[in-house]
């Protein structure tokens, strides 16, 4: 007798839930306690489906059900039998099942990547919570730098440390809560270090934009380059904290983080007043100023300037 | 993670027109004179009144007084503003104690100098007798007008000289006025008008517009079509203001002082700019982790255009800036934060103005090298009036870093390269 395997599908994301293995080659579903698989689904009628081998293939009886059979979504069946293929989804009532062969073809092994090894440093606890501390500690130094001496001690450092706890472990939670609706589960240590990277990336970001855009003049393109690195950064920690939790990205999960990041940094860039719609009384203009830097072509003379920019800017 | 910003305050004390809404009245003990003035002159000063058709009450209120045989009104332009800017929605009026009262027709602005001349159509009065604005420092000149919706009220004070620049002058007074005299005749002794009340400062700091001007003002009557665009005479009396301050600057040679390493100049226009100063020393303990100079110049009046804008300004700023505790990174932040505060232009709506576009460029000033920025907007209601700004941030040195602003309210483009090209020209790097 030839083995079948009976696979019950999340109904919406069609991952694995469970599965049944039956070597005697047939099996019965219904809500009924006297079949194979026991189903709790209200809309399956008591004996519902029977499934056989036949000459090596899936076979499948639709015994006279209450709300029939769908195979593939394409054939509907009432009272009747039909040969299946291995891999065909059916569904009965509000459950889908793959039915499959033993022989039904399986990928080639995935390597056992740098991604594998590093979540089991991550698993381990210390490495996170160490790494989160760190990146804090040098966001404080950071901080210091800039006001160096004087009341810090006594009055920013508490603040600022508590803030860059806060903000790596808000970030942590908010992965989190991505990795939950993906895989049932949170994973939070290693969400805990894909927030404490991008912090530290960002951190290190910040106190380089200065040379970064000091020959940018445009401050449109400023603009547009600190949006784009903010959900370059964004969607680099979606991608990493779905790439330690799951063991495949498929393209819709990649759709997903490149929305999810571009949402975030016109949210961010929204509040930070970067990007608001209306009126702005103020010039904007460009301000970057960075030690050890000067023009790389000839400076325009005082008076090209007053009369050049002059023109452009009272013709408009 | 900059907090530790320096604030510049705003440092001129503004002159506030007599419009209503002060409060606070003075016991004033009037003298003969000041009662024989009252007596002869109340059937010829009034309240003024703009009221807002759709529910007949007055919006705005100051005072004004009867000139001419021929029934001509003079007032402040600030107090009939509104009119101008809306005339569907506002009526202009004349009341007086005993009950008389009639509408008035606006006939002359003169925005610059803030008057207006109104008629009563067809109806004549009793009118004021015209006298001279200048005086000797220390005579008396009896202000008249209705403070606060109170009543008419006279007051006494002292002359105390023009201020400004002819054609642009301004009365001292030392007198208490209070808002709703704005428009009302200030009488010499004699009982002739020497001039329109038109601002008040501080303590019993009061200002008059010259009679003379009104009178010019007058003058200009015949040549003046019926149909008058307000919008076009407001643009061009602002420009020519402009003008006549380039005038003065470009004649003017300047006086020059040191700086930061800079060479700039000192007051440029001790009749209408005043300048303030302040340095700060780099002080870790207690949380000032740069030292800084700033020295700060800007017009100390503007000129009123609708109710709700102001302009014909100018303003400059140099500051400099060192650090030994930041390092240089933070340094530079600090003045990159201080380079990005922009000054010197009037604050506006979008029903005003347009936003600000700019022109960004390293540039060559005082040979070194200087990130600048050039920003211009327009005015929407006056077409050809524009405000500029300008700001520069030195990108040499290290240990010390300068900042220069420049701003001009109210102009075009061959006032703004005028000034720019000799008020930036002049500015040297000593080493």
């Amino acid at each position: 007798m030839a083995r079948v395997i009976v696979e019950l599908l999340h109904a919406q994301k069609r991952t694995l839930e469970d599965r049944f293995v039956f070597d005697n080659g047939h099996a019965s579903l219904g809500r009924a306690y006297s079949n194979d698989i026991i189903l709790d689904d209200p809309f399956i009628s008591p004996r519902h489906l029977y499934i056989s081998i036949e000459e090596n293939q899936i076979q499948i009886q639709d015994l006279a059900s209450e709300n029939g059979t769908r195979v593939n979504g394409t054939h509907h069946l009432k009272d009747q039998s039909l040969k299946v293929e291995s891999g065909d989804e059916i569904f009965i009532g509000r459950s889908v099942f793959r039915l499959l062969l033993a022989d039904h073809p399986v990928g080639p092994a995935l390597r056992m990547d740098a991604w594998v090894a590093l979540r089991q440093h991550c698993d381990k606890g210390w490495f996170p919570n160490y790494l989160t501390l760190a990146i804090t500690a040098l966001g404080v130094w950071f901080g210091y730098m800039g006001s160096p001496g004087g009341s810090f001690w006594k009055e920013s450092f508490v603040p600022l440390f508590i803030a860059y706890i806060g903000s790596i472990h808000f970030f942590a939670i908010c992965l989190s809560g991505l990795a939950y609706h993906n895989f049932r589960r949170v994973f939070y240590l290693r969400n805990l270090m894909v927030a404490g990277v991008g912090t530290l990336i960002s951190l290190f970001y910040e106190q380089i934009e200065p040379f970064l855009y000091f020959w940018i003049l445009s401050p449109g393109v400023v603009v547009t380059l600190d949006l784009l690195f903010s959900i370059f950064i964004f969607a680099l920690m979606f991608w990493a904290s779905l790439r330690l939790s799951g063991d495949v990205i498929f393209l819709k999960d990649k759709i997903r983080i490149a929305s999810l990041a571009v949402i975030f940094s016109l949210l961010i860039a929204y509040v930070n007043k970067d990007i608001h719609p209306g009126f702005v009384e103020d010039p904007k203009y460009h301000t970057h100023i960075a030690p050890w830097l000067g023009p790389i072509f000839e400076p325009t003379p005082l008076d090209t300037f007053i009369e050049q920019s002059g023109k452009k800017l009272f013709s408009r | 993670m900059i907090r530790f910003v320096l604030n510049v305050p705003f440092v001129s004390a503004l002159i506030v027109f007599l419009s209503v809404g002060l409060s606070g009245s003075t016991g004033w003990a009037l003298t003969e004179t000041a009662n024989k003035i009252y007596e002869k002159s109340s059937p010829a000063v009034f309240q003024i009144q703009v009221v807002d058709i759709f529910s007949s009450e007055k919006a705005v209120i100051g005072s004004g007084f009867r000139f001419s045989s021929d029934g001509l009104f003079g007032t402040n332009y600030h107090v009939i503003a509104d009119a101008v800017e809306d005339t569907d929605r506002y009526r202009i009026e004349y009341h007086n104690e005993n009950g008389k009262s009639g509408s008035l027709q606006l006939r002359m602005i003169d925005v610059a100098r803030d008057l207006a001349i109104l008629k009563e159509e067809g109806a004549s009065g009793p009118f004021l007798e015209i006298g001279k604005s200048s005086g000797k420092k220390g005579e008396h000149v009896y202000p008249m007008g209705n403070p606060l919706d109170l009543g008419m009220t006279i007051t006494e004070g002292t002359y105390n000289g023009l201020l400004g620049t002819k054609p642009y002058q301004q009365i001292l007074l030392s007198a208490p006025l209070n808002g709703g005299m704005s428009g009302g005749p200030a009488f010499d002794a004699t009982g002739k008008v020497v001039g329109v009340n038109v601002a008040e400062q501080g303590n019993d700091l009061s200002y008059l517009v010259p009679i003379e001007y009104l009178i010019r003002l007058k003058n200009k009557l015949e040549k003046f079509s019926n149909k008058p665009e307000w919008i076009k005479i407001i643009g061009s009396q602002i420009l020519a203001k402009f003008q006549h301050f380039i005038n003065v600057l470009m004649k003017s040679s300047w006086e020059f002082e040191d700086f930061g390493n800079l060479r700039v100049p000192q007051n440029i226009f001790p009749d209408n700019i005043k300048c303030w100063g302040k340095s700060e020393a780099e002080e870790p303990d207690e949380d000032e982790f740069y030292s800084y100079s700033y020295k700060w110049c800007e017009s100390e009046t503007d000129t009123l255009m609708t109710p709700e804008f102001s302009t014909a300004t100018i303003g400059y700023s140099f500051m400099w800036f060192e650090s030994d505790s930041l390092n240089a990174l933070k340094f530079h932040k600090v003045v990159a934060d201080q380079f990005s505060r922009s000054y010197f232009y009037p604050s506006g709506s979008e029903k005003e103005v347009t936003e600000f576009a700019c022109e960004n460029k390293f540039v060559r000033l005082a040979g070194h090298d200087w990130k600048g920025a050039y920003c211009v907007r327009s005015y929407q209601k006056f077409p050809g009036l524009h405000d500029a700004y300008l700001s520069f941030a030195d990108v040499e040195g290290f240990r010390r870093k300068h900042i220069i602003r420049v701003g001009l309210a109210g102009v075009n483009e061959t006032l703004v390269q005028q000034f720019l090209k000799k008020f930036l020209g002049s500015i040297e790097w000593r080493e």
